[in-house]
């Protein structure tokens, strides 16, 4: 749906897409360059999200079509951390050997996006900058302390996964990878049985120093601190759907059910 | 805007064409080829009816730029027949009656295809897995299911006679 002047709301499809211009994109210099050359453009990797974009009212004037930049495809080991290349998609990630061997929990919370044909598809990049609160991405990937990493025509730049929602990003970023600090025995737990009331990840390393992040289908996710000495730290989960009480008393039972299989694992 | 050549393999002929860039696959298909295997429902990459196969993955043509198949080799329900024979699993799904109204039939056959190619032996709880990308709203998926289980049989007879 998209207001038009005049007209109120109007349901759109994909046979009225504005005009737009196409670089397809062969190395991530090339992308970069594109997108500082079109101010405002749109970027396509999977596509998963980015014609639903369109049929809200998304009318850039150029794209930028990056899903053949086999660099960002890539997921490894370097210095410490686990790179994951933005184009990955849930498929990829979720097979990965490397994915399941580096961080148990991980590959199996990531398997349960979206179902087989969209997992095909979809990346992880394109699950992040899409911004949507449903969308899982986030929510896992800020359970990992993941950070993000930009490309733009002014040189590189790096944020939280959680500062996603609201970082003034330079003109023409583009997300390349997703970088995950690894620790001695972090591994991951999803809890999801409750989606889309609730879904919670809870990630935690062997000197019991994690992060829990519960989220919504409607509002951001929410971070705590759950390492040794941080102290609860309470606050406001409550959205249009569910109350806080209500939340707050779940979260809890998920952590007990969370702490459980982590310590079983 | 101006049009972008496409060279790309459909049903296993090499074509060459040129389309606008805001084209989606499925217009390009059924409006541009004639090929109306593919069918618009949701127009928003969600109930699967306007599934093909690029590079044998599976991919809603509703929310798949036609200049994206450059390079790519397609494969629509029109190409599953060879030599006026149906496919396996065309004739699993006409035995078990896995379609009412048929509108996600197609979608749902391509899907089975991706899976064969995928996983040679799915056990049930991975075809509902992949079947469930898919919508059937006259709801007829036990059918289905056993048409999928069936086909998985049948590919595997075949597979095994040409061995």
């Amino acid at each position: 749906m998209k207001r038009v002047d005049g007209a109120g709301l109007i349901a759109t499809s994909f046979r009225s897409l504005p005009a737009f211009g196409v670089t397809v994109a062969r190395d991530i210099g090339e992308a970069v360059r594109a997108l500082a050359a079109h101010d405002g453009a749109a970027v396509l990797s999977g596509g998963a999200d980015l014609v639903a974009q369109f049929n809200e009212g998304f009318a850039p004037t150029h794209l930028v079509d990056i899903s053949r930049i086999d660099a960002m495809k890539s997921i490894e080991h370097r210095n410490g951390c686990l790179w994951i290349g933005a184009c990955v998609t849930h498929q990829q990630g979720s097979a990965s050997a490397v994915v399941q061997s580096t961080i148990p929990g991980f590959a199996e919370a990531w398997r349960k996006i979206a179902n087989v044909r969209i997992r095909m598809s979809a990346t992880i990049g394109g699950n992040l900058m899409a911004r949507r609160t449903r969308y899982e991405g986030a929510i896992l990937l800020s359970a990992l302390a993941a950070r993000l990493q930009f490309e733009s025509a002014n040189g590189p730049c790096d944020i939280a996964v959680e500062d996603i929602w609201d970082a003034v990003l330079p003109a023409g970023a583009l997300l390349t990878a997703i970088r995950i600090p690894l620790r001695d025995g972090l591994r991951l737990d999803y809890e999801r049985s409750l989606r889309p009331v609730m879904t919670q990840a809870l990630a935690i390393d062997l000197e019991g120093i994690g992060q829990l992040v519960t989220a919504t289908e409607f509002t951001r996710p929410r971070l705590l601190d759950i390492s040794p000495g941080a102290g609860y730290q309470p606050y406001a989960i409550g959205d249009p759907v569910a109350g806080d009480d209500y939340l707050n008393h779940t979260a809890g039972v998920f952590m007990r059910r969370q702490l459980a299989r982590l310590a079983a694992s | 805007m101006s049009p972008l050549q496409i060279r790309y393999s459909l049903n296993g002929k090499a074509r060459e064409d040129h389309v606008p860039p805001s084209m989606m696959l499925v217009d390009y298909l059924r409006d541009r080829l004639d090929l109306k295997g593919a069918r618009i429902g949701c127009s928003r990459g969600v109930c699967g009816a306007c599934t093909v196969l690029v590079d044998g993955k599976p991919v809603a043509g509703c929310s798949y730029f036609a200049f994206q198949i450059d390079g790519r080799n397609i494969e629509t329900v029109e190409g599953l027949e060879q030599d006026g024979k149906w496919h396996v699993i065309q004739q699993a799904f006409a035995d078990h009656s896995a379609f009412q109204c048929g509108y996600c039939t197609s979608g749902m056959m391509l899907i089975t295809k991706a899976m064969l190619e995928h996983e040679s032996n799915p056990d049930r709880q991975s075809i509902i897995d992949w079947i469930s990308s898919n919508v059937c709203r006259c709801s007829g998926y036990p059918q289905i299911i056993a048409a999928v289980e069936d086909a998985v049989e049948r590919s595997a007879a075949k597979a095994g006679q040409a061995a």
